[in-house]
């Protein structure tokens, strides 16, 4: 059985194929076939995408720092309270960079280790556009050139991070849109969803089809009193009939509806999950009893299970919070990216050990950058900032993207350094959206509508 | 004639099987006037008199035996009752109520009359289901909603109370003043400076309660047993508006801090908006979460510039939001049919200089030096006060306004003046009503209240009647005793309603079944774990963002119809399944253990226990204001006749599963 409907999914298809019209009425797989795809159906390959979301505003200055000459010096000027001893900055070499010398926060061994060898790269000054803009464009208010609504705030960045329109309320995301184009070529067969998130109700992960399944760090959790062997509901099993009927009974009333078909999904999913990762090859791997480590600990168990599961694509979704560094900055992002590298190391080494690390590819986002400019003790709401790409896929050891000069009033200046960002979420995507198998056309654009508004739209950044 | 006999037959069979299904009471239709079942020959007899114009006792009601309010329900349904949709409520409809009444369906049903939009039965039956009018609620489930809504949940004394006043508008609007004047058990300050409740130096268990857990203690304490309930379950509404949390925060452990900021929202709960404002605005725990605690004027020298956290905070979340607002909270639109945002960068640059120079109040407060400023202490249970040499003296330019800049050394007094100048602007700001209003709404009634229903509250917030603006009483006043609120018409719309949050479920089946602690020790330190409890805990946000933002939808049809169901944000696969397994549990064991366990008390209903269908009833009017529809109950009834009267424990075991089932039926679980 077809997490989604084999109907929607065909007709999602046909909505995004819309030139395949004419072959209306051939059968489906033939369809597929004509466009290419059929080496999706009949392929092997395996391939994952992990998004790591920092909540809060990851602070990209004491990320990645110039940590020689002139320009260190520029960056401590620039947030004296807030800047890192030169000494304690990671050395990273990436090929091809010709700028300052740079360096990594301390807090990541791992994530400098996974770059030198060539593993993990870098996005420089990533953020949410509706077009690209630059500083004259931002400073004259060239109102031909807009910009994402409501720049700066939580809530809102997220949300456009997410969904990858910032120019328009969207009800779904751009990795819950390649789960409604791809789910149907590879996990044709699959009971769970392709979007899987161990790290709550997000957006990204929404779909017009795909719904995303929600699984904790230990698993599928099941109803107790519906377990086989547990009696019933209060040693009745006409009672867990009944409770499952209350669970799961489609309901009138619209948010009725939506407990039901939640409460639904939960019994008739728990049982598949269950028994796929209990019947998968163990993850050995020892991840850090840190939230974000127990929730790649899970996202390593599925991908050991997905042959189980008949998937043949997972996209997964984890958070960490707590990067809303208005206060006690230096303290507070060295524990959180301490945490983080200590569970991506983690990870990278469970996907050396199960054997998939070259289809495996995870990356870090956040809603935004942060200022340049300390308020005393940490820096406030901003735009661009640096992400992290990692997995055997990827080209590593190179940054993507245009690195800032870390100084003020740069080209890359909104003001107090908060960064206009040179590369957008939907280059990123567009080829994070091609590894992962998409190569139509229309089908990318139904991914990231804006993407050709931007450089790198048509084939992406060429990371993986 | 043989065939023509059948299908009477088969007319007179469907006309019996019919009948059974009018017999539950709490089925949503048909068309009953008062608290009892509908029947062809007294609601229907009413209402075909009623379309032929008769009014008034006896023309109407001879001989119908309905309720003296059958007259004013029926008036308030004749929109609905216009089942051919011509317009008007007339004959033809009345025939057919009466024809429905009788078993009548398909063909026989008949169609609708002069200029009607739905001709055809098969027309008329889906308007039926669609929009069918139930009977009128009985005093107690009228009682038993209102206090869903105004509460932390009903009990059988609240309901009964209020049936006595009469559960209608004047009992309700006199429960809520009464509500005004009722004080709290004490200030939480008290029991976390005592660590434990009352008597606790005495008692077997003694002051044990330390950190924050004495903070959550307090806090269930007084939601469950307060004798303020309104305005327990107001703050807790206030606490969601205006979050301070023990997650990522730097305000994690000390429970005098949370205690404090539980006081302030309980204090401010009947009091202005102003006032609210302020003491939001220079509480020591916000100030720590937010970070305005000791922040500093700007310094060119180092080039710092003041946080802007709290600035940007107050406006987003705390007072009028992104957008500007038209009174019934609908976004205003420019000349080109945009949105217009309430502020931008600037604004915030320039009132985030306001929130310089805060730190530590006490009684008596410090001298605000500027020692003071950076190492003084204070304590948790004052506002914090302006230390002038931290305060920032240039222009401060935000929402329209300047408050010119200062020269020289200022004196306190100045500084509070900015700060009361910035306030007093926000406060003034016309979005504020609409914005405040349509979230209480969100929290007590239902997720997506009409533009009338908001603007009808934001009205009271601008003005009380009596030229005060952000009057509390008069705003929760208008949110609870709103048409919109009270309307049991409402019960019918498909899109009317709010999901219960976790915390006000649990909270629920303690009041509803008296769960207390013999120890008065509320042990409820933690219910954050989506996998095991219920995936919120008060005082537990994960950011200044609450558990859900108001706006939020699920994505799927809530979002694609743009509405709202914030508390579907913390709702999946996870939380379903923990809340099912955690009240499954606690419905049998209780919470907690030892001398602390929060057990129930099943009395009422073990006393009824041979009678499946009087404790469904009963729970039905107590838990979902008989709401739980025929087919549910008739589910419950089924479970607990499965339990025989012979098996072990079975009297218990037929109550826990009655109350289980009850509370995971999407009627309950959906407040409407």
């Amino acid at each position: 059985m077809a997490y989604v409907s084999r109907h929607a999914a065909r007709r999602r298809f046909l909505q995004q194929f819309g030139s395949l019209s004419a072959l209306a009425g051939t059968p489906f797989a033939a369809n597929l076939a004509t466009i290419g795809a059929a080496s999706a159906q009949a392929g092997s390959d395996y391939k994952a995408l992990v998004c790591v979301f920092l909540f809060g505003g990851n602070d990209h200055a004491n990320l990645i720092v110039p940590r020689t000459g002139q320009a260190y010096t520029d960056y401590m000027n620039a947030r004296p309270t807030l800047a890192i001893s030169q000494a304690s900055l990671r050395s990273i070499s990436p090929t091809g960079y010709t700028g300052a010398p740079l360096g990594l926060h301390p807090a990541m061994a791992n994530m400098q280790s996974m770059i030198a060898s060539g593993r993990a790269a870098v996005l420089a000054n990533l953020g949410t556009l509706t077009n690209p803009i630059t500083l004259a464009q931002w400073n004259g208010g060239d109102s031909l050139v807009e910009v994402p609504a409501q720049l700066f705030s939580h809530s809102d960045q997220q949300a456009q991070w997410q969904t990858g329109l910032p120019d328009r309320s969207s009800p779904t995301g751009w990795l819950g849109r390649l789960g409604d184009v791809t789910a149907p070529l590879y996990n044709p067969n699959s009971g769970v969803s392709i979007c899987m998130s161990i790290g709550g109700n997000n957006m990204i992960q929404a779909g017009e089809d795909t719904i995303q399944y929600q699984i904790t760090p230990q698993g599928a959790i099941a109803v107790n009193a519906l377990t086989l062997g547990n009696g019933g509901l209060y040693g009745s099993t006409a009672g867990a009939q009944a409770l499952r009927r209350l669970l799961t009974d489609s309901r009138a009333g619209m948010m009725e509806r939506e407990w039901s078909k939640i409460g639904k999904r939960a019994v008739d999913t728990e049982n598949i999950v269950t028994t796929s990762l209990a019947n998968a090859p163990a993850v050995t791997t020892v991840f850090p009893a840190t939230s974000i480590g127990r929730q790649l600990q899970m996202v390593a168990r599925m991908i050991s299970a997905r042959t189980n599961l008949s998937q043949r694509r997972q996209v997964f979704f984890v958070q960490q919070g707590g990067y809303d560094f208005h206060d006690d900055l230096v303290a507070d992002q060295n524990a959180r990216l301490g945490e983080l590298d200590a569970a991506l190391g983690a990870f990278n080494a469970a996907m050396n050990t199960l054997n998939v690390s070259s289809s495996v590819t995870t990356f870090t986002a956040s809603e935004f950058g942060r200022a340049l400019r300390h308020n005393g003790r940490g820096s406030d709401h901003g735009w661009g900032g640096h992400q992290f790409v990692f997995g055997g896929a990827v080209q590593g050891n190179r940054i993507y993207g245009s690195f800032p000069t870390i100084a003020f009033n740069t080209p890359t200046d909104a003001g107090n350094g908060r960064l206009i960002p040179t590369t957008s979420v939907d280059e990123f995507g567009v080829t994070l959206a091609r590894w992962f198998g998409v190569t139509d056309t229309n089908a990318l654009s139904t991914i990231l509508p804006n993407r050709l508004r931007f450089p790198n739209g048509a084939n992406g950044l060429g990371f993986v | 004639m043989f065939f023509r006999a059948s299908l009477s037959l088969a007319k007179g069979l469907a006309l019996l099987l019919a009948l059974p299904c009018l017999t539950f009471a709490q089925s949503g239709c048909p068309f009953s006037l008062d608290a009892g079942t509908a029947s062809a020959t007294t609601d229907g007899l009413y209402l075909m008199r009623y379309a032929l114009g008769q009014r008034g006792s006896p023309a109407l009601d001879n001989a119908t035996s309905l309720a003296s309010t059958a007259e004013a329900t029926a008036a308030s349904r004749l929109r609905r009752f216009d089942l051919d949709g011509n317009g008007v409520f007339d004959h033809d409809d009345a025939r057919i109520i009466q024809r429905y009444l009788l078993g009548f369906r398909g063909s026989s049903l008949g169609g609708g009359g002069a200029y009607a939009a739905r001709l055809t039965p098969a027309l008329i039956e889906a308007y039926i289901a669609q929009n069918c009018p139930g009977r009128a609620m009985t005093a107690q489930e009228r009682a038993a909603r209102f206090l869903t809504q105004a509460t932390w949940g009903p009990t059988w004394s609240e309901i009964d109370a209020l049936v006595q006043a009469g559960a209608n508008d004047t009992a309700f609007n006199a429960w809520i003043t009464a509500q005004f004047n009722t004080a709290s058990i004490e200030p939480h300050w008290d029991y976390v400076a005592r660590k434990g409740p009352i008597g606790c130096a005495t008692d077997t268990v003694g002051c044990d309660s330390n950190f924050i857990n004495g903070t959550m203690e307090t806090f269930w304490l007084q939601a469950m047993q307060g004798p303020d309930q309104l305005r327990q379950r107001v703050a807790f509404a206030l606490q969601q508006i205006f979050v301070v949390s023990t997650v990522n925060s730097g305000v994690d452990i000390q429970a005098d801090a949370h205690a404090s900021f539980l006081d302030m929202t309980a204090r401010n709960a009947f009091g202005n908006f102003r006032t609210l404002l302020e003491d939001v605005t220079r509480h020591p725990t916000m100030g720590i979460y937010l970070s305005h605690f000791r922040n500093e004027k700007e310094d060119p020298a180092t080039g710092r510039t003041p946080d802007e956290n709290y600035a940007r905070e107050v406006l987003q979340l705390f007072s009028i939001g992104l957008w500007e607002l038209n009174i019934d909270g609908t976004r205003k639109k420019d000349l080109s049919g945009k949105d217009i945002p309430t502020y931008n960068q600037n604004d915030i640059i320039g009132l985030a200089k306001v929130f310089t120079g805060l730190a530590w109040g006490d009684d008596p407060s410090p001298a605000p030096t500027d020692d003071n400023f950076r190492w003084g202490g204070g304590s948790w249970k004052y506002p914090m006060q302006m230390y002038p040499s931290g305060h920032s003296t240039s222009a401060k330019t935000f929402l329209g306004i300047t408050i010119p800049a200062m020269s020289g050394t200022i004196t306190q007094a100045q500084a509070n003046q900015s700060l009361a100048t910035a306030l007093d602007r926000i406060f003034n700001h016309s979005n504020v009503g609409p914005f405040i209003s349509k979230q209480l709404i969100k929290r007590l009634v239902t997720s997506n209240p009409s533009p009338a229903y908001v603007q009808r509250v934001a009205e009271k917030f601008n003005n009380n009647g009596s030229n005060i603006r952000g009057d509390m009483k008069a705003v929760i006043r208008a949110v609870l005793m709103d048409p919109e609120a009270r309307d049991e018409q409402k019960l019918a719309d498909e899109s009317f309603g709010k999901l219960r949050e976790p915390v006000l479920r649990f909270g629920a089946w303690m009041r509803a079944f008296t769960a207390r602690p013999a120890s008065g020790r509320y042990r409820i330190w933690n219910l954050e774990d989506p996998a095991d409890a219920l995936g919120q805990n008060p005082m537990r946000s994960p950011s200044v963002f609450n558990f859900y933002r108001p706006e939020y939808a699920p994505p799927g049809a809530i979002l694609n119809r743009r509405a709202s169901a914030p508390e579907f944000q913390i709702t999946h696969e996870t939380t379903t399944t923990a809340y099912t397994n955690f009240m499954l549990s606690v419905i049998e064991r209780g919470y907690g253990g030892n001398n602390d366990e929060i057990a129930p008390n099943y009395a009422r209903y073990l006393a009824n226990v041979s009678n499946p269908t009087a404790m469904i009833a009963d729970l039905n009017a107590l838990l979902a204001y008989g709401q739980l529809t025929t087919q549910t109950q008739q589910i419950i009834l089924d479970a607990i006749n499965a339990i025989a009267t012979t098996e072990f424990n079975w009297q218990a075991r037929r109550v826990y599963t009655a109350v289980a089932l009850t509370m995971l039926a999407p009627e309950f679980l959906i407040q409407r």
